[in-house]
């Protein structure tokens, strides 16, 4: 009597399966590994807003010479404020958030005015006509210095290419802070008792 | 004289016009790049080496964003100081600015492979030139008729040989 085989299984079927499996784990874990390298890198990015502070090559170096004339036709020379903190901010009219910003500044300079060793608060015109930004103070109010920058020297010397930036500059002339984007007078306020402190 | 050797010594008159041209070229080319240039040309060149720190891919010399306008301006002033060189001012804005605004790879690290790759494709290429160029030397080598050769073919032509003489 003849015997009945069944047919062989076909060895190449459980050889596809088991390879393809390895396969697909192995770009699953490739395409996860690159999206975290990029979650990873995104995160990390210096350029920062608000409150936190961000990165600059300037950082504990001298602050860069700030001397011109000034909006009430006096001249500032930061090189002559060593013993005090200063709070540099580049301004223009225009600038939505530094319209926003602008009554935190207001607060933060009658804040600092009451202490003995308040910082100094210094605006500096970022590509803005003069006229505007005298017409802007007189309407919203501030009474610190506005220094005049009409070739833009001391933005390029701070490297500022946005507005509003915020820098602090130490007793030492020493940039010890640096802020991109807006900023809060609890939040800068915090920062300098937190510097003089240390 | 064999006949490969004849044919080599015809090619050395334009291997050697080849490299003059080369040389010449080279020459001229780089004593172009020497000559003394305008503020305005340095001007140009360094900011066209620069981008424009809140642009997607475009340089300084391109913009008309406020930020390179500024960096114009600052990089026109000391060109006419004339302190610094290019490289120098190209040097101080990558220094005051976060970030790395240098639209040409460095000279070190990772980014000198962009230096470095093309060269190496240069010489790979030449070598393969080089390479096939002798293959077909060789292949063309071995089609010339030998003695032996032309004795046949000249014993075909004339079948009654050196007796019609």
């Amino acid at each position: 009597m003849a015997e009945v085989r069944e047919p062989a299984p076909d060895p190449t079927a459980d050889v596809i399966t088991t390879r393809r499996r390895p396969i697909a784990a192995f770009a699953a874990l490739g395409a996860a590994l690159v999206l975290g390298i990029l979650f990873v890198v995104l995160a990390g990015s210096d350029r920062v807003t608000g409150n936190e502070t961000a990165a600059t090559p300037l950082l504990d170096k001298a602050a860069p010479v700030v001397m011109g004339a000034t909006l009430d036709g006096t001249t500032f020379d930061l090189s002559r404020r060593r013993g005090n903190w200063v709070v540099l901010n580049f301004f223009q009219s225009s600038c939505v958030p530094c319209v926003n910003e602008h009554p935190e500044l207001v607060k933060f300079a009658q804040q600092q005015s009451t202490l003995e060793n308040g910082a100094e608060l210094v605006s500096i015109i970022w590509s803005d006509r003069p006229a505007n930004v005298q017409a802007f103070f007189d309407e919203n109010g501030g009474d610190w210095p506005v220094v005049i920058d009409d070739d833009g020297r001391f933005a390029f010397d701070y490297g500022v290419a946005q507005v509003p930036e915020t820098w602090v500059i130490d007793p030492n002339g020493r940039v010890v802070v640096h802020y991109i984007g807006q900023i809060t007078a609890e939040g800068l306020s915090a920062k300098l008792q937190e510097l003089r402190s240390l | 004289m064999s006949a490969a050797k004849q044919s080599s010594y015809k090619r050395w008159p334009s291997w050697a016009a080849m490299a003059l041209v080369t040389v010449v070229l080279l020459a001229v080319g780089i004593s172009r790049a020497a000559e003394p240039r305008t503020a305005d040309e340095r001007v140009s060149a360094i900011t066209a080496r620069i981008a424009c720190p809140v642009c997607n891919g475009e340089s300084v010399a391109d913009s008309r964003a406020p930020s390179s306008d500024q960096i114009r301006t600052n990089v026109e002033r000391l060109v006419t100081e004339g302190q610094l060189t290019d490289d120098e001012i190209v040097q101080r804005i990558d220094d005051n600015y976060e970030g790395d605004l240098r639209l040409e790879p460095g000279g070190t690290g990772f980014e000198a492979l962009a230096w470095i790759l093309p060269g190496l494709a240069a010489l790979g290429g030449a070598g393969a030139l080089a390479f096939v160029f002798n293959r077909w030397r060789a292949n063309s080598g071995s089609r010339t008729p030998s003695e032996e050769d032309r004795t046949l073919v000249e014993a075909a032509l004339h079948p009654g040989g050196g007796d019609e003489s």
